[in-house]
C-alpha cells in the first residue's frame, strides 16, 4: 500500500471527536505562533540593531577607558609589590582603621580557654607592630575552588584563598577558607574575624616562634599581625575599574 | 592494638583510588567514611579490596554508591534505607559502625533533638543487632558560637546521660573532638578512656587547634599523646587526620608514624 493510500485510511480513521479537538488544538496554536512570528519579523530586527549599537560604542569606551584601567593595573600592581616587602605600609591608611573598628565591635566569640585574647588599640599607627624592625612580607595571593570538599557529615564547594606570608626569614603559606556551598539552598561564609581568628592567628604564632621577643609581645604581634593580614586580602582582592554596561530586560518580562 | 585508616584521611578521589593508596602504603585496615568521591564503581572498589584482604569498618554517612546520603538523626529518618546500608553492611562482613548524634538548629530545644535521636537510635539499634552490627555513637564537639546549629553529645553531661539511657550501645570517643569541648582536661579524657571496654567500640584520632575540628596531622604537641599509656587496650584507633592528596610513600611514613607511637606509648 503506498504511503498516501496509508494516510488517507488512517485519517479515515480518526475517531471524529479527536479529529475536531486536534483541529481546534492547531488553529488555537497557529493563531499564537502567527503572532509570535509576526512579533519577531518586527522586533528582532530593531534588537540585533540595538545589540549592535552597544557593541560598537561599548568598544569605543573601552578605547577611551584604557589608558586610566592599564594605569590603575599598574597602581596596583606597586601596591601588591609594597605588601611583599613590608605589609606594615597599611597601618596608616583610613580603611584599615575602619576595619579595626567594626572588627572590635563584632561579638567576641572567644570561649575557648586555650588562646589568650590579646586586645589591640583602634589606631593602628600606635601598635606595638609600628614600632619594631619587623618587615612582614604579604605575597602569591592565589584563589582556589575545592569542587570535593567535605566535613565529618557533609560534601560541600569549597572556596579558600592562599598567601605566602614572611615574618623576618620565616615564611609560610597559609590556607583560609572563603565559602562552603553545601546544596543550592544552604552555604557558609567564613567572616573576616573567622578568618583572622581561626586560620591566620595560629599560622602568625607558629611563625613567631622563631622570633626573639617576649612572651607578652609575642602575643600582642600575633593580634596586631593577623588582623593586619585579614585586612590585607581586602586589598589583593582589588581589581581595575572598568567601564560595564549592563541592562537586563528579564525583570520586565 | 588495630591501627585503622579513615577514607576521610583520603578524600576527593575514587574509592579505588583511595583504597589502592591505603594498599600499596601496606595499610590492610580501613574505615568507610565520607570523603572519596561517590562513583558507581564503589562497591565494586570496595569489595575487590576486600577480597585481597583489606578488613573494613563503617562510619555515620560513609559513602558505598554513586552518590553521598547524608543524615542527622535529629530527624525523622527513611528507615527503608537504613535496612538497605545494614544489609549491605552485613553482606560485606562489617561488624561495626558507627554514626554522629546529629545536630539541630539553635532555635530548637536540646531536649526535642535528644528525644528523635534516642528513638532513631534505638531503631538502628535494632537493625544493626539483627545483621550481627556492633552499633555505635560518637562524641561530638561544641560548634563556633555564630553556627545556626549545635551538636548533639557535644558536652559530657550529654554523653553522660546517653551512656545511662542507652547501656547497649557502644561509645566512639573522638580525642580531636574532645579537644574542642568547653571544659577539656585530662581527668575527663582518662574518665571517657576508663569507660569499661565493652562500652568502647573505637577511638578516633586527628589533632586541631582547639577550636575547629580540622583534622590536621598529629604532632609532639598533640593534647592526648601523654595520655596514650592510659588508653585501652585491644580498642581499634582510626586516623582521621588529613592526607590528601599527599604520595604513597608520605601516607605510609604517617601510618607507621603512629603505629610507632601506639606501640611505644599503648604497649603494642
Amino acid at each position: 500500500m503506498s504511503s498516501v493510500k496509508l494516510q488517507q485510511l488512517l485519517i479515515v480513521y480518526v475517531p471524529e471527536k479527536l479529529s475536531k479537538a486536534m483541529t481546534n488544538s492547531n488553529s488555537l496554536l497557529l493563531s499564537y505562533e502567527e503572532l509570535v512570528q509576526n512579533h519577531a519579523n518586527q522586533f528582532d530586527p530593531q534588537i540585533a540593531s540595538l545589540q549592535q549599537l552597544v557593541e560598537t560604542r561599548m568598544q569605543e569606551i573601552r578605547n577611551a577607558e584604557q589608558t586610566l584601567v592599564e594605569a590603575q593595573a599598574i597602581e596596583l600592581k606597586r601596591i601588591t609589590d609594597a605588601l611583599a616587602s613590608d605589609v606594615r605600609c597599611l597601618l596608616s591608611t583610613p580603611g584599615l582603621r575602619t576595619f579595626v573598628q567594626e572588627l572590635k565591635q563584632t561579638k567576641s566569640n572567644n570561649w575557648y580557654t586555650r588562646k589568650s585574647k590579646f586586645s589591640i588599640a583602634e589606631d593602628p599607627t600606635t601598635w606595638l607592630l609600628a614600632t619594631l624592625e619587623l618587615p612582614i612580607g604579604l605575597s602569591n595571593y592565589q584563589t582556589h575552588e575545592d569542587l570535593n570538599g567535605y566535613d565529618d557529615e557533609r560534601n560541600f564547594i569549597g572556596y579558600s584563598y592562599t598567601l605566602s606570608l614572611r615574618l623576618g626569614s620565616a615564611e609560610r603559606s597559609v590556607e583560609i577558607p572563603l565559602k562552603r556551598i553545601y546544596n543550592v539552598k544552604e552555604s557558609r561564609e567564613t567572616s573576616a574575624k573567622e578568618q583572622i581568628d581561626y586560620y591566620i592567628s595560629g599560622e602568625v604564632e607558629d611563625l613567631l616562634e622563631e622570633i626573639k621577643y617576649t612572651e607578652e609581645q609575642k602575643q600582642q604581634l600575633a593580634a596586631e599581625i593577623s588582623t593586619l593580614i585579614g585586612y590585607s586580602t581586602k586589598i589583593f582582592t582589588l581589581k581595575p575599574r572598568t567601564a560595564i554596561f549592563e541592562y537586563s530586560s528579564i525583570s520586565e518580562g | 592494638m588495630e591501627l585503622y585508616i579513615s577514607l576521610s584521611a583520603y578524600g576527593g578521589v575514587s574509592t579505588r583510588e583511595a583504597l589502592t593508596i591505603f594498599w600499596n602504603a601496606g595499610i590492610r585496615h580501613t574505615e568507610l567514611a565520607i570523603g572519596p568521591k561517590p562513583d558507581a564503581d564503589t562497591t565494586q572498589a570496595i569489595e575487590d579490596f576486600r577480597q585481597m584482604g583489606m578488613v573494613y569498618r563503617a562510619h555515620h554517612a560513609f559513602v558505598w554508591s554513586d552518590r553521598h546520603y547524608p543524615f542527622n538523626l535529629t530527624q525523622p529518618q527513611d528507615w527503608k534505607y537504613f535496612e538497605h546500608l545494614t544489609d549491605y553492611l552485613a553482606s560485606i562482613g562489617i561488624t561495626a559502625y558507627s554514626v554522629h548524634g546529629g545536630n539541630f538548629s539553635k532555635t530548637t530545644e536540646r531536649a526535642k533533638a535528644y528525644t528523635t535521636f534516642v528513638e532513631n537510635v534505638h531503631y538502628l539499634h535494632q537493625l544493626c543487632l539483627a545483621r550481627d552490627i556492633v552499633l555505635g555513637v560518637e562524641t561530638m564537639y561544641p560548634t563556633s558560637p555564630i553556627s545556626s546549629v549545635e551538636n548533639l553529645l557535644d558536652n559530657a553531661t550529654e554523653l553522660a546521660q546517653f551512656c545511662q539511657d542507652f547501656p547497649q550501645i557502644k561509645i566512639v570517643v573522638d580525642l580531636a573532638h574532645l579537644n574542642i569541648w568547653h571544659h577539656k582536661n585530662e581527668v575527663m579524657l582518662n574518665q571517657w578512656l576508663e569507660l569499661p571496654l565493652e562500652r568502647l567500640l573505637e577511638i578516633h584520632i586527628s589533632d586541631n587547634d582547639g577550636r575547629q575540628d580540622i583534622h590536621s596531622r598529629i604532632t609532639d604537641n598533640t593534647w592526648w599523646l601523654s595520655q596514650m599509656t592510659n588508653f585501652p587496650k585491644g580498642i581499634p584507633l582510626v586516623i582521621e587526620s588529613r592526607l590528601n592528596r599527599l604520595p604513597v610513600s608520605v601516607v605510609q611514613q604517617e601510618y607507621e608514624r603512629i603505629a610507632d607511637l601506639c606501640y611505644l606509648f599503648g604497649g603494642g
